[in-house]
């Protein structure tokens, strides 16, 4: 942990809007990016990014010193995510309109590449996705993920290798992977 | 190489995302199981467009802003607590903490607080219109419940110094013994209630005028401080009939005690 994070929280503390206002943006970009990611809508995401910074605010207080920020601002942000994925089953809304009518393309560009990804992604189970997009995306480690999920390294390991596995099987049905007899000249 | 050991080494290399075009670069064996089996090479390509896939993914950029709202939002709900937040130190671990301001404080603090947004102090303004409402009912409350005890007390104390003085059996009708037996209307205890009704009709008076919406003004802490202002005015009478009322009950007390006595 820097000094430099104890004192932004010093400053949030005291009630500053400036320092509240460099905490934000200083975390939006992955706080929101994971809720983009683990919820596959944009205003959703928003909504969440933004309760997830109220809460910390909230309980700046109780933030452990040894442990750095953003891991902490990302294990609130996965629980909301997780919330509010549980209120969507409840609610049965329907997220037709997040399928997108890509045609299957070998030549895809990689936006649409990245696109089918995200797709993909929301069809896995959640522990899946939280995993995978807490070691790709935020780039954390095996075991400040665990810590975050609350699972063991082991189940971690194994779920990020079941999620990879089924993304890859996911592009494959979906006509993105070349044939493999085309990379057996290659080899 | 088998297969189950082909699809570790895959993954190890989508952990690292050291993924190469070649399995021919990233060992002899992993190729030579490549050309073998036909399952494992679809999911080599597989693999290898999951990880073009993640690049891409991960390199998407969101734009978002949330400052202004996540703040704004912030100073609404928690306008008094920031200001009041104390540092607390534990063994190398310092944790701060918010203080908990008493009763008092905390139905004044978000007419004062600097921090505090238009907005917020509206709500601050609304909470601590209701918190005075709230104290204003709790001590009528409490008034009545004095005055009841009082007269059972007042009559239970003239009974037994009756009995001990006189030491002679007592009447059955020195003592009421139901409500019908109560003093009549001139006695003091009906003056008494009379004054205690005052007293709560003044307060009911004093809590609406509490409850009015504070008067908009430019400077915040101006507005907040005259609507204050024509509380305490009008809380005065109440707090003097008030003190008028408990001296009255404890002289009638006196009175009747030595009545009896």
């Amino acid at each position: 942990v820097t000094d430099d994070e104890v004192d932004l929280v010093r400053g949030c503390l005291s009630g500053s809007e400036v320092a509240l206002q460099a905490f934000v943006e200083r975390f939006q970009v992955p706080v929101f990016g994971l809720c983009v990611r683990m919820l596959g809508h944009r205003e959703d995401a928003e909504d969440v990014a933004q309760e997830v910074f109220l809460r910390a605010f909230r309980n700046l207080h109780r933030w452990d010193q040894e442990r750095p920020l953003r891991p902490w601002l990302l294990a609130i942000a996965a629980n909301r995510c997780r919330t509010r994925l549980s209120q969507r089953v409840r609610e049965a809304v329907n997220l037709d309109h997040l399928e997108p009518a890509l045609p299957a393309d070998r030549n895809a560009s990689r936006s649409e590449l990245a696109e089918e990804l995200q797709l993909a992604l929301e069809k896995l189970r959640e522990e899946y996705r939280l995993c995978f997009i807490l070691f790709h995306q935020n780039e954390l480690g095996l075991s400040e993920i665990a810590r975050i999920v609350g699972s063991p390294e082991g189940t971690i390991k194994t779920w990020l290798f079941r999620a990879r596995r089924e993304l890859a099987d996911h592009l494959r049905r979906r006509g993105f992977v070349q044939a493999a007899d085309h990379e057996l000249h290659r080899i | 190489m088998n297969c189950t050991e082909f699809e570790d080494r895959i993954q190890e290399l989508l952990d690292r995302g050291t993924f190469t075009e070649s399995p021919g670069l990233v060992s002899p064996a992993l190729a030579q199981h490549l050309s073998e089996c036909a399952s494992c090479r679809t999911w080599w390509n597989s693999a290898r467009t999951l990880c073009d896939a993640i690049t891409a993914w991960r390199d998407e950029t969101f734009e978002v802003d949330l400052r202004a709202g996540v703040v704004a939002q912030h100073l609404r709900e928690a306008p008094g607590v920031p200001s009041n937040a104390v540092l607390t130190g534990r063994s190398g671990e310092p944790s701060v903490q918010p203080a908990r301001p008493s009763w008092p404080v905390a139905a004044v603090v978000p007419f004062h607080s600097p921090s505090a947004s238009p907005a917020g102090r509206g709500d601050a303004a609304a909470r601590t219109r209701w918190t005075l409402l709230a104290s204003l009912a709790a001590l009528a409350l409490l008034v009545s419940l004095s005055a009841v005890p009082s007269f059972e007390r007042h009559e239970q104390i003239a009974a037994r110094r009756s009995a001990a003085s006189l030491s002679v059996a007592k009447s059955s009708s020195s003592l009421p013994q139901n409500m019908s037996d109560r003093p009549a209307d001139d006695s003091p205890y009906v003056a008494l209630s009379r004054q205690a009704g005052g007293v709560l009709a003044q307060l009911f008076v004093a809590g609406d005028n509490a409850a009015q919406p504070m008067p908009a003004a430019p400077a915040g802490k101006a507005a907040a401080g005259s609507w204050f202002d024509g509380l305490q005015s009008q809380w005065q009478p109440v707090e003097e009939s008030l003190g008028n009322a408990f001296d009255f009950l404890w002289q009638a007390g006196d009175a009747h005690d030595s009545a009896r006595t």
